[in-house]
């Protein structure tokens, strides 16, 4: 009993190191401008999602996790149907141009794509698509499914997020900590002023200021595209900075509660080191409100971010977003949404079970 | 878990990740520079199959993939209808039906010789409703064309496109048109392959099963990213000089306009608003005047502009200079709805800046007291450009005619529907021809056009456009045309021609012979890279 206790707190440890450790790895290589194949990319999630069921096997998150996943797919349903009916009252259709189409003209379109039958007609044909993984074509992309719009742009997002996101959390966390280690003092107030000042200018002013400095000033990086480590910096600059200085903020105030604890008196009563009872100690019982923060944030940066993107001209999703909307390419908009909302429940699931792997007292029901 | 687990984990990932992983392919796509244009596409094509298109990109792409029974020539500011597919055009007395011979040397890039039957085999898919074409009726002057499409008629053979005897094409329309070998430079109206579209449906179009018979043909299509055109050396007519097109989607016009700083682009067909004035002084700045009108209309249907003398005294009150400085002097000011380079062209035609006459109007309109205009709106959809000329118009209405205007504006699409549902008074929009023939701009206001979004109704232009549409003689066109501008622009003053557009592009000065031109058509053949 006593051994397989050992070897499932072994795992719990071995099992999360070891995915972040190839999901880091996996970000260090296609950072370094190398192509992942999917079989990598796949046994990343797979390591992921071994250690999140072994994790709620072991800690008895099964039953929650299965409820959640199933109240997943009744979300999605909902979002599926409310944003097919909502595009349907907007003014103006797929079909509408400045050339004024001719009635039968358009009538032939529309019957093309089947927009003339009934719309319960095109829900159920839509909702039965979705279910079996077949979102429709676009009306504006010709004979481009919408799976294959996104897969062919998601690749571009998810790595710009991705790396965005570790920059954030490698920058963001030791900001904190180092400004609640310095409480109250300049260093301190440095770093937060900086965070501060992070989280107030917008994307699309620090991406001109940079292209001015490292490409014209320097002429140290190219000014955009999506090609390699040089074309990479910017754009992880510019969108993990915003995260990196709220992680840093709410690091540091969590870490400041944290360190008035009475536990980490008595790690200092015992004669610990500062760094050890930080990282060690405050650090790990700090991270709760940074998980909530990261969940939401983390699936809004990894599905693309529309400025950054369409300045260094990264050819990821986030234009789809906007521009399937303004060229009512009902399909391709139905696609991103749900893609999106995926992202943001899963990012949530996942974040409410890192609650429990980071405070055992936290309980799921 | 011990640090030596860890480095173990580590190296062990990292080792199967070194195994795995490739260098990932540049986005130069390994093209020789000195043989490659690097051009700004804008946006991703949304499809190169050209019965499809409505767009500019694909058909920017598709003018230096596809031939046409004709093509354009622009010599001396005017626009020519050269041959083609075509060697030679005859039309019949009556105007009705038009014989193209055709050449016999074409062959597509899979070694399959050019026919007439792929011509047939284009308009029939044109025409066949199941395609759903944006551009079905561009044809509908071919005799039974618009049955067909109705499905009033079941048999194409019906429709008047056959081949004779002697292989020559022979079109019969549904009533004269002097120009009608004009419209035959539109991408709709391109042979088609048939076999090659039964053979891969919807994927016909990519690289490895697309086939044309123009100067490039499509080596990569990366989307979202680029596409690669290669130079067709089987093409029949003059061999183009350089081997690649590098065709680049950058949708953000700073971005490429750095880039062409950098060096990284070799042409850009836009150029973003706030640095226009900049780039003006570049040595590579171009700027060519283009087929498109900037107009505003009236709904006369509509308080206060069903009164014909407010109509008049706007269209007097309004400086088209006043906007075009505005607009940093760019556009060339327009008083007509034909722009220069076309037969109707008349820079006489139309109401001139006259605002003393104007306050006269509106006083003899009826609003002698000002306080009494009725609420008026000007309606454009949201762009800064048009909000800039559209608060200019507002001030100069204030200024000149001492009444107060409001501006509203909508999203493209919703302005759109609000323009077809005919509820502006007052509005902008912009009309970039087809063809270049002043009917694609003549037409658009008569009676039934679904695009005369103004409730302007008059048979008598509805008769003078048709008229000019089937005169041959160009002395006799023009007389049609002027009296036709004249009846629209001043007599009734239903629309206020505002600019005629200027396209600017930025060209490197290694590339020689960039294609300019008032239809903007990408024909590459004189392009060449001079180190």
């Amino acid at each position: 009993m006593s051994e397989n206790r050992q070897w499932i707190r072994q795992l719990n440890v071995i099992l999360p190191i070891g995915a972040l450790v190839a999901i880091l790895l996996t970000a260090v290589w296609s950072f370094a401008g190398y192509s992942i194949p999917n079989s990598v990319i796949v046994g990343d999630i797979v390591l992921v999602a071994v250690f999140f069921a072994f994790h709620a096997a072991t800690h008895g998150l099964t039953n929650y996790v299965l409820k959640r996943l199933l109240q997943t797919l009744f979300v999605v349903w909902a979002i599926a149907t409310l944003t097919f009916f909502l595009l349907r009252t907007i003014p103006g259709g797929p079909f509408d141009q400045d050339k004024a189409l001719p009635p039968e003209v358009k009538a032939a379109i529309e019957a093309k794509y089947d927009l003339n039958s009934p719309l319960y007609k095109q829900y159920i044909q839509y909702i039965e698509g979705v279910a079996t993984g077949h979102l429709g074509y676009s009306y504006k992309y010709v004979g481009r499914e919408v799976t294959d719009i996104v897969a062919s742009s998601a690749p571009a997002s998810l790595q710009l997020g991705l790396f965005a996101m570790i920059l954030a959390f490698i920058v963001g966390i030791p900001a904190g900590v180092y400004a609640a280690a310095n409480h109250n003092n300049w260093k301190d107030n440095i770093t937060m002023v900086a965070a501060t000042s992070f989280i107030s200018v917008p994307s699309f002013l620090v991406a001109p200021i940079l292209i001015t400095i490292f490409c014209f000033g320097l002429n140290w990086l190219p000014v955009a595209q999506w090609d390699g480590t040089s074309f990479y910096i910017m754009p992880v600059i510019v969108l993990g900075l915003q995260p990196a200085a709220v992680i840093a903020r709410l690091t540091r105030s969590s870490v400041l509660e944290v360190i008035r604890s009475d536990f980490v008196r008595t790690a200092k009563a015992k004669g610990l080191k500062q760094r050890t009872i930080l990282f060690k100690h405050v650090l790990k019982n700090s991270l709760i409100p940074v998980l909530s923060y990261a969940g939401p944030v983390t699936a809004g940066v990894l599905s693309g971010s529309f400025v950054v993107e369409d300045i260094f001209n990264i050819p990821g999703m986030a234009k789809h977003f906007i521009l399937s909307v303004t060229n009512r390419d009902y399909p391709l908009v139905l696609g991103v949404t749900l893609i999106y909302a995926t992202l943001l429940i899963l990012a949530n699931l996942v974040v409410d079970i890192l609650y429990t792997y980071f405070d055992p007292k936290i309980k799921l029901a | 878990m011990s640090i030596s687990r860890i480095i173990v984990l580590s190296c062990l990932s990292a080792t199967i990740l070194t195994t795995a992983c490739t260098r990932k392919a540049k986005l130069d796509y390994g093209l020789p520079l000195n043989q490659t244009l690097r051009w700004n596409i804008i946006t991703e094509p949304p499809s190169l199959d050209w019965t499809l298109i409505s767009d500019t990109t694909s058909s920017r792409l598709l003018d230096a993939m596809m031939e046409g029974l004709v093509r354009y020539g622009f010599k001396d500011g005017n626009v020519q209808v050269l041959p083609s597919l075509a060697s030679s055009w005859q039309p019949s007395k009556d105007m009705k039906t038009w014989t193209f011979t055709l050449r016999q040397d074409v062959k597509w890039t899979d070694g399959v010789p050019f026919t007439g039957q792929q011509i047939i085999d284009s308009w029939e898919r044109l025409l066949n409703p199941k395609t759903g074409a944006e551009y079905s009726n561009y044809l509908f002057i071919v005799k039974n064309a618009e049955a067909y499409f109705d499905g009033k008629i079941k048999d194409f053979n019906q429709v008047g496109v056959k081949l004779n005897d002697k292989g020559q094409l022979v079109v019969t329309l549904e009533r004269p048109e002097s120009y009608f070998p004009a419209i035959l430079g539109n991408e709709c109206t391109f042979p088609i392959r048939k076999d090659i579209i039964a053979k891969y449906g919807d994927q016909w179009t990519t690289p490895a099963h697309m086939v044309t018979l123009g100067a490039y043909k499509l080596k990569t299509w990366d989307h979202d990213k680029a596409v690669v055109l290669e130079r067709n050396d089987g093409y029949f007519g003059q061999k183009p000089k350089i081997q690649y097109i590098l065709g680049l989607v950058i949708s953000d016009q700073s971005t490429a306009l750095d880039m062409f700083k950098r060096n990284e682009l070799d042409a850009l067909d836009e150029i973003p608003t706030i640095d226009e004035e900049s780039v003006r002084t570049m040595k590579e700045y171009r700027q060519v005047s283009t087929l498109g009108l900037y107009y505003f209309g009236f709904n006369v249907k509509m308080k206060p502009f069903d009164n014909v003398k407010v109509r008049q005294a706007f269209a007097m009150a309004i400086d088209k200079d006043e906007i075009n400085k505005i607009n940093g002097g760019r556009e060339l000011p327009a008083n007509s709805i034909v722009p220069p380079g076309l037969v109707g062209y008349n820079a006489n035609v139309g109401m001139k800046f006259d605002p003393e006459k104007a306050r006269k109007l509106l006083d003899d309109a009826g609003y002698k007291d000002r306080s009494k205009f009725p609420h008026v709106t000007i309606s454009f959809n949201t762009d800064e450009n048009h909000q800039r000329i559209c608060e200019n118009v507002q001030a100069q209405l204030k200024r000149n005619l001492g009444i107060d205007v409001e501006l509203t504006n909508e999203e493209w699409k919703t302005y759109l529907k609000s323009l077809q549902a005919k509820i502006y008074p007052m509005f902008r929009f912009a009309w970039i021809a087809d063809f270049p023939d002043a009917d694609t701009f003549m037409n658009l206001f008569e009676s039934n056009n679904a695009n005369n979004d103004t409730n302007w109704v008059s048979k008598k232009y509805d008769s003078l456009v048709t008229q000019a549409a089937s005169e041959l003689d160009n002395q006799k066109r023009q007389q049609l045309y002027d009296q036709a501008q004249k009846l629209i622009l001043e007599d009734d003053a239903v629309i206020v021609p505002v600019y005629f557009y200027r396209e600017q592009y930025l060209v490197n000065s290694r590339i020689k012979g960039y294609p300019l031109n008032v239809m903007m058509k990408f024909y590459p053949q004189d392009m060449e890279i001079v180190q």
